[in-house]
């Protein structure tokens, strides 16, 4: 029974470190940039500055996007970036990377395709953040939070971890028994 | 005699169990990807481990277990 209790204690304190580490959904843009990008298959069209909520895409698509900078004088020396957060200690996955000594464009129009291997799990929120600094504007940075469409049983991942999470759980139960004399 | 379990299959395994109990509660949406979490569960699991493995605290089934020291 105390075991039991210990247990009960332990789950609730996960539960509670859970709760504390929650990252609100949601999606900004400051500075003097617009940002927006249309997910032509999961029908969906983002703008940076007035999103809200978690975005819910296909695990493959193609993302038109267009982004511009207001008040940029060219030419002008300007650098940036777009990565997707991940937990420490991988290193983040950076889809776009830019930099320019004498950049003359202030708006920038592409597609970019991706598609999730067929393991990777589904159902999970995904930060997407990232910055623009022009030359001696104001830094914009932003960020958007979405959600690839799916759940649980949408891909191998989940029911193989969930599995093996209760093989380590037999494995720890069987070394929390006293060694036989 | 000391009333100990398995330390090194107990480390082994709560890093293990933490680890893969980040998956399936990232799975089932309820931690995001880049929750500090994910780091923090392997981390979890092993110190769990072996401190279960230290105290065993389940007792073995059709005997008492030796008495500690």
């Amino acid at each position: 029974m105390r075991i039991l209790i210990r247990v009960a204690l332990l789950a609730l304190g996960c539960a509670g470190v859970m709760v504390a580490f929650a990252v609100p959904a949601a999606a900004d843009l400051s500075g003097p940039c617009e940002a927006s990008g249309q997910f032509v298959k999961s029908k969906v069209t983002v703008d940076a500055k007035t999103a809200k909520g978690t975005i819910e895409i296909e695990p493959e698509d193609k993302v038109k996007y267009t982004g511009t900078v207001e008040g940029a004088t060219p030419p002008r020396k300007t650098s940036g970036e777009v990565k997707v957060d991940l937990p420490f200690p991988l290193a983040d996955f950076k889809p776009g990377e830019w930099s320019d000594d004498e950049a003359d464009d202030t708006e920038k129009t592409d597609t970019y395709s991706y598609d999730l291997p067929a393991f990777a799990p589904r159902g999970y929120d995904v930060e997407v953040s990232g910055f623009h600094q022009d030359g001696s504007l104001p830094k914009c940075s932003g960020s958007v939070t979405l959600r690839v469409k799916g759940g649980f049983f949408s891909s191998p991942a989940g029911p193989v971890a969930l599995f093996f999470t209760l093989v380590s759980a037999a494995g720890i139960f069987m070394a929390a028994r006293p060694k036989p004399a | 005699m000391n009333k100990r379990g398995r330390p090194v299959v107990g480390g082994i395994s709560g890093f293990f169990f933490g680890l893969f109990l980040g998956v399936t509660l990232l799975s089932f949406g309820i931690l995001p990807l880049n929750s500090p979490v994910l780091t923090f569960l392997p981390i979890i699991g092993l110190a769990l481990g072996l401190v279960l493995a230290f105290t065993a605290p389940i007792p073995r089934r059709g005997g008492s277990a030796p008495p500690a020291l």
